[in-house]
């Protein structure tokens, strides 16, 4: 029988922006992970809140200033953020 | 001026044209974007735009990277943000090559590209006093990694 690890917490802040800040009334939200969750899960997590309004294929990720792929995994110290659909030019 | 950047003043549309500039230069196109005073049947009076700052600036520059690379242009762009009134430039793109072809395409991809993958957002505020997100496009893996202008075929 093998024990199993205890998962590590780790916990994120994420910047919000535009529509979805406004619908969580703040600009960045701490989200509870494991060490090794991925971008995708990270999303899973935050628009389950009900203050979300968006659903998952409206939303991007992006991870230190780039948009990110859904199995890339997290990391403490990432600087992580919510695209909601943009809207430049 | 950087050539390449967030404005909160209004933009200088010859100064972009002044930072492509280049003797060797024979074609440079200008696209500027402004304030327009209806939306799906709407009476626009403004619109605030807002960014995530220091990543739309890289997507600029990766943008204007692209754009170079595939089309050896000298490229300038400025977006603005904070609120703006009708028939103010919320962005302007200055591309120029030595021919109008290249200079034209890369332009449109630019146009293009910057829709769809910077992160910057509108809120349109309306002659009734009410206000609402603008949500244009999302941005998929699709469309960041694929050219929306058709590269010539080479034969």
């Amino acid at each position: 029988m093998t024990t199993a690890t205890p998962p590590t917490p780790l916990t994120l802040d994420v910047l919000l922006f535009a529509s979805l800040a406004e619908a969580f009334g703040c600009s960045s939200i701490p989200v509870a992970l494991e060490a090794g969750d991925t971008v995708g899960r990270l999303r899973e997590v935050v628009l389950a809140d009900p203050r979300a309004t968006l659903a998952a294929g409206q939303v991007r990720v992006a991870v230190n200033h780039a948009f990110a792929a859904d199995d890339l995994a997290l990391r403490p110290g990432d600087e992580i953020a919510l695209i909601p659909p943009v809207a430049g030019g | 001026m950087t050539p390449i950047g967030l404005v909160r003043a209004p933009i200088d549309a010859a100064a972009l044209l002044a930072a492509v500039a280049s003797p060797g230069h024979g074609a440079t196109a200008l696209f500027v974007g402004t304030v327009r005073d209806h939306n799906d049947g709407r009476p626009v009076t403004g619109i605030e735009y807002s960014a995530y700052e220091p990543m739309a600036v890289l997507e600029l520059e990766r943008i204007a990277g692209e754009a170079r690379d595939r089309f050896s242009v000298a490229v300038a762009i400025q977006h603005r943000l904070g609120t703006l009134g009708l028939g103010e430039a919320s962005v302007v793109i200055a591309v120029a090559h030595a021919r109008r072809a290249p200079a034209l395409d890369a332009l449109g991809y630019v146009v293009e590209e910057l829709k769809r993958r910077v992160p910057i957002w509108k809120r349109e505020h309306y002659a009734d006093g009410s206000r609402a997100w603008v949500a244009a496009t999302v941005p998929t893996p699709e469309t960041i990694t694929e050219p929306l202008v058709a590269q010539p075929e080479v034969r």
